[in-house]
């Protein structure tokens, strides 16, 4: 134990020394940074008023349609050409064409937004919620309800407005963003593993070791230990970013967990790996498992990944799936005693 | 040197045939075919790992998996949700809901699954009669912006002949087509098709995005990628095992080599795409744009290769920057149609020509010539590396691309060009900062962007100029020159008018003597340079404090 402990030491001096430590750090910053950039990016994109985009456009309107009109309250051309010229010179940003209004069947409406602009997506937001409301008027029309009437109240029974898309972003953090940190957490402390196991092999130096009293057991699992504690060391970072930038993370001792349990699944999955040989082919190996393992870890609520989407976000989860999910830590001694067989020729 | 090379090119290939044994390439392709099942399987089943996510109660069922349900009366359900064990309580025509954001998710999306089966009753009971309107829209482009850049340009003593053939173009109108009627039998009641344009109701339209066709762009660049990381793993390990000094021991020269060992994973890289293309039934096209996308992920693997201390440090790079190239490349996708400067980006190209689009020869040079150059620099700075005493050396991977460089430069006047190379390096990085950088409110977005800008054009050129010094150039001159040539690049990026938005969200314009700044920095930092890291951030924050006197004083 002693002995393990020694050489696990050492592995994680080198990693501090190397400064890859403060790198993997600025890696889960990084990716911390563009979901969230992805996020904002798909909230204007839905939602302007996020971005306190003014939901105003000027809106030029041709052909034969006075509830069209009465709703957008837009400029009115008599033609599409006349039109077209304002548009080109900036004067109106978008442009409703409907030939002739027709109350009794379908109204085909040809929109032009400006390409390539962002005044385009506010242009469409206006334009959403203006047809919006067309559509109820000429439903009410024809005798048809205009819309389902559904109410928003709080607990105190206030009248609450909720914003179009609001579960777009919450959506992406506990169910994209968190799963994402733990998995690109776990691929790198994996693929360290890799390389710890391989530089001594391919150095040489595992030779000197196993001349001591050092069983190949012993040194696989001090490896396995390094790699274990460089995990335990990392998700906690990324919680404190998480919380940091103002993320709700509930459990988040449950959460550790649970990461902690991915790393060693992928820990022992790049055990096996490493005898495929030297640091190319096995990390080739364990890039192909991880790419195959990571989409079925999103097919169902029960993985690791659908555990820690609802611990973090502070829903129900199953008990068992958790114990289930702890159980599988002992994954690492199996694996570590099949990766033996790397230091035996 | 083509013989040379090609006999390099071999040599690698017998060295993975030795390598590659049989049982290992069948477990290669076993995971393979794991991985494209499991891929497959997923597509087909979604998303699932967020279900349950959210708990409403109340008198009436949810039927949908993001639900957990409690059959409760109204009068329970409202007390959990007030004690927050449940997000909303669902009664008769209203959703009471709490105050945290799941709740407030859990609302927003309840709202859209009682619109939906509202939208489906209306349809059942009254038929088409109940969508009264659809609308389709088609995008324009129009010369707003670049009128207005061209007017501030004006406003400096800029081109006042292309501002009078820009209100030429503003004059012609293009003959529009009338739309064709669309059919009018209405199969569903949320979206008709027809042959040309996509007819959808109020509720489901929605601002342009390449969002779903991102994963097209993935199938095309993963195998890549692999192939990249096969490349740079052979390169280190014949680096570790001195089997690239014998290599450079012959006549071939550092880049024959380099080349040579790249060839057969181009040549791989080429023929996954071409493959993914035929499987995808996309047009063989996509070659033109992923292939710089490939040189300048191989040349930044091979510089890593070279210049990294050990497989650990190796590992990060190549995790870090695989990410980093990925959101580079990706992101911008996700906006193409509203963001102009999304065409930064050879992948929103490849996606847009895969819509119908036609790409015009300046946006193919302006989204990819940043990758084809940066990839010659860094397979250049590679193959300087390959000398024994920089290769075998156990400096940080900076203090080795600083004495890379170094050999670069033999005369003053060469440290002009390698400042104007440093460009597409520095427009990379900044052009990632200001992407993250646009979450923070614009108050302080600007100083903080600024503030990264100046760091990062000082930390560039203070290597340059740290390089030239080692190579016993005069420090002062080589200064200057890096000065100039960094004014130099950034200008011809505005020049060639390739990069207009870009250089609009950068406060270009008002920055009206960056020459001036660039040079005395240099020069600053020359003099302080036996203190490099102490030089850097005085010559940034004087950097800083200009470029924030100018924008304070124009803005």
């Amino acid at each position: 134990m002693h002995r393990v402990l020694a050489i696990a030491l050492k592995d994680l001096r080198s990693v501090l020394k190397e400064r890859t430590f403060l790198m993997a750090v600025a890696l889960q910053l990084f990716v911390a940074m563009f979901a969230s950039v992805l996020t904002f990016g798909l909230l204007v994109l839905y939602n302007p008023t996020y971005a306190d985009i003014r939901e105003t456009a000027n809106v030029g309107l041709v052909g034969d349609a006075p509830v069209l009109e009465s709703v957008l309250k837009a400029v009115k051309y008599d033609s599409i050409q006349k039109a077209m010229e304002d548009f080109k010179a900036g004067k109106i940003e978008a442009i409703v064409w409907l030939p002739k209004e027709n109350l009794s069947s379908t109204n085909f409406v040809r929109i032009y937004l400006p390409k390539e602009e962002i005044t385009s997506i506010k242009a469409s937001v206006f334009l959403k919620n203006r047809f919006i409301e067309y559509e109820k008027r000429m439903r009410e029309l024809r005798g048809i309800p205009g819309d389902s009437g559904l109410k928003i109240y709080s607990t105190s029974f206030k009248k609450e407005d909720v914003p179009e898309g609001a579960s777009i972003p919450f959506k992406l953090i506990y169910v994209a963003l968190i799963p994402l940190l733990m998995l690109t957490t776990a691929a790198t402390v994996a693929g360290m593993y890799i390389d710890l196991i391989t530089e001594e092999v391919e150095s040489k130096t595992s030779y000197v070791l196993l001349a001591s009293p050092l069983t190949p057991l012993e040194l696989i699992t001090s490896k396995m230990l390094a790699a274990m504690i460089l995990s335990a060391a990392l998700t906690p970072t990324w919680i404190v970013l998480l919380i940091l930038n103002h993320v709700e993370v509930h459990n988040y001792l449950l959460v550790v967990v649970i990461s902690l349990v991915t790393c060693a699944i992928f820990i022992s999955i790049a055990s096996i790996a490493t005898l495929a040989g030297d640091r190319e082919k096995a990390q080739l190996v364990f890039s192909l498992a991880v790419i195959a393992i990571i989409p079925l870890f999103f097919s169902s609520p029960l993985t690791p990944v659908g555990l820690v989407t609802r611990i973090a976000a502070g829903s129900p989860f199953e008990m068992y799936a958790v114990a289930a999910c702890i159980a599988s830590l002992s994954m690492l001694y199996p694996a570590a005693l099949i990766s033996q067989k790397l230091f035996r020729s | 040197m083509i013989m040379r090379l090609f006999s390099i090119s071999r040599l690698e290939l017998r060295k993975s045939k030795k390598k590659y044994t049989k049982s290992l390439i069948l477990v290669l392709i076993l995971l393979s075919s794991v991985a494209l099942i499991s891929a497959y399987f997923s597509a087909i089943e979604g998303v699932k790992s967020d279900n349950k996510l959210y708990v409403v109660a109340g008198p009436y069922a949810v039927n949908e998996r993001h639900f957990l349900c409690y059959p409760l009366p109204l009068k329970k359900s409202i007390a959990l949700v007030k004690a927050g064990k449940a997000d909303a309580a669902l009664g008769n025509l209203f959703i009471v809901t709490g105050k945290s954001e799941k709740s407030l998710a859990a609302t927003d999306e309840l709202r859209s699954i009682i619109q939906e089966l509202f939208d489906r009753e209306l349809y059942k009971r009254y038929g088409s009669k109940a969508f009264p309107v659809f609308i389709s829209v088609e995008y324009v482009k129009r010369e707003i912006s670049y009128q207005i850049e061209l007017a501030r340009q004006g406003r400096e003593g800029g081109i006042k002949g292309e501002q009078k053939e820009a209100q030429q173009s503003k004059a012609q109108i293009p003959v529009i087509k009338t739309p064709e009627k669309p059919p009018a039998p209405i199969t569903k009641p949320i979206t008709v098709i027809s042959a040309q344009e996509k007819y959808v109701t109020p509720r489901n339209f929605s601002p342009p995005n390449l969002l779903g066709k991102l994963i097209y762009a993935f199938f095309f660049i993963l195998p890549s990628y692999f192939a990249a990381q096969i490349f740079s793993s052979s390169l280190i390990e014949d680096r570790l095992t001195k089997r690239l000094d014998v290599l450079l021991s012959t006549p071939a020269s550092p880049h024959t080599v380099l080349m040579g060992k790249f060839l057969p994973y181009l040549v791989l890289s080429i023929a996954s795409v071409a493959a993914v293309s035929i499987v995808l039934g996309k047009s063989i096209a996509a070659l033109i744009y992923v292939i710089p996308v490939i040189l300048f992920f191989s040349s930044l693997q091979a510089f890593f290769a070279i210049n990294s201390r050990s497989y650990k440090e190796m590992t990060f790079f190549v995790i870090s920057t695989s990410l980093f190239v990925t959101a580079y490349i990706f992101i911008p996708a996700v906006f193409s149609g509203t963001i102009p400067v999304s065409k930064v980006s050879p992948i929103t190209l490849m996606l847009s020509s895969f819509e119908g689009e036609r790409v015009s020869v300046k946006e193919y040079l302006f989204s990819t010539f940043q990758f084809y150059a940066m990839a010659a620099v860094l397979s250049l700075l590679a193959a300087k590396s390959m000398t024994p005493e920089i290769a075998h050396s156990s400096r940080g991977i900076a203090e080795k691309a600083v004495f890379a460089l170094s050999s670069l430069m033999g005369k003053e006047w060469h440290v002009f060009l390698v400042a104007i190379a440093a460009i597409p390096f520095v427009f990379m990085v900044e052009f990632m900062l200001l992407s993250v950088l646009f979450v923070l409110p614009p108050y302080y977005s600007v100083a903080v962007f600024i503030g990264i800008v100046a760091i990062v054009e000082e930390t560039f050129k203070a290597s340059i100029v740290l390089a030239a010094v080692k190579r016993n150039l005069l420090p002062y001159m080589s200064a200057i020159a890096c000065g100039a040539g960094f004014f130099t690049g950034e200008k011809l990026i505005l020049v060639l008018n390739i990069a207009t938005q870009y250089n609009n969200l950068l406060l270009a314009q008002f920055f009206v003597f960056p020459l001036i700044i660039h040079i005395s920095t240099t020069l600053l930092f020359a003099f302080l340079r036996h203190r490099p890291s102490f030089a850097i951030s005085v010559a940034s924050l004087v950097h800083f404090l200009y470029n924030m006197a100018v924008v304070m004083v124009l803005a």
